[in-house]
């Protein structure tokens, strides 16, 4: 039941990231390493779960609980 | 101890060349250091032993590609590595703006050595405007992760402890994020924020950092 919860909560986080990613402004890029990234890789790195979305994802929830919890303001 | 600051900048990719750009603002007010500037080509492994071996650089500031293991320079050529010859950062505060080498290459560094070690214990981002890639001095939104970054190596040349430099970068990178989530930031400033926040969680400082050069 737990395991199942999780999974949910996931599944919701990583919708609201791509939800967020699409909204974005189409002029940036980010650079990670020797690579840059578009928003639409930045969406399909996401989708396919490879390591850059999951970096992605980490660093959106961060930035979102940071703004929530008034981290940001201190 | 003697006054020199030593750069890598490479510029072989965009991010490099960003970094390469901004870099020369950082020691544009030398405030008295010799700086030793290894620029694209120049920042190669020989090169960056050669002068650590003749000038013993009190500041070591290398931009470029990293990992857990290693720092990179021009065309990713390995310039410092783990276990190999992390000695040439002895003596010497080091401030690595590259992705993860404050995870474990640092702390080596600073095991051996190094007498603080500013790094990132994951990937460093950098977010620009693709409409200033020909411009990256003008790009605003590079402007609000470089600048601050930039106050660390501007504050190490003034004097400051590497606390007191670290200390004024945060604030700065604090007041950007502020600024990126206002009504005057422009759209891909305020969808960058994300990540600058994650470039202030994953800046490590280690060593002593009371030391002043």
């Amino acid at each position: 039941m737990r395991q199942k919860r999780k999974e949910q909560i996931n599944r919701e986080a990583r919708d609201l990231v791509i939800e967020r990613i699409r909204a974005s402004s189409d002029n940036l890029r980010i650079s990670i390493g020797s690579t840059e990234y578009s928003k639409q890789e930045i969406l399909k790195s996401i989708k396919e779960d490879t390591n850059l979305g999951k970096e992605i994802i980490d660093a959106q929830l961060e930035y979102l609980r940071s703004v929530a919890s008034g981290a940001i303001y201190r | 101890m003697n006054s020199t600051l030593l750069l890598t900048r490479p510029n072989h990719d965009i991010g490099t060349n960003y970094l390469c750009y901004w870099s020369e603002l950082a020691v544009k007010e030398t405030r008295g250091f010799k700086i030793l500037d290894l620029m694209g080509e120049k920042a190669n492994r020989v090169n960056f032993t050669s002068y650590v071996l003749k000038h013993k650089p009190a500041i070591i500031f290398m931009n470029g590609h990293g990992s857990e293991d290693v720092i990179c320079g021009q065309d990713n050529e390995i310039i410092v590595e783990r276990n190999k010859n992390e000695y040439l950062l002895k003596n010497s505060v080091v401030y690595a703006r590259s992705c993860d080498a404050g995870k474990r290459l640092g702390l080596d560094c600073v095991k051996k050595g190094t007498l603080a070690f500013i790094g990132y214990k994951r990937k460093y981002i950098l977010g620009f405007s693709t409409q200033y890639i020909t411009r990256p001095i003008a790009d605003p939104v590079a402007k609000l992760f470089l600048e601050p970054s930039n106050l660390i190596i501007k504050s190490l040349l003034k004097g400051n402890t590497v606390r007191k430099a670290l200390q004024k970068s945060k604030e700065e990178m604090l007041r950007n994020i502020r600024f990126m989530l206002s009504d005057s930031a422009l759209m891909e400033q305020r969808d960058a924020a994300p990540y600058l926040w994650a470039n202030i969680n994953s800046q490590v400082e280690i060593g002593d950092l009371d030391i002043e050069i």
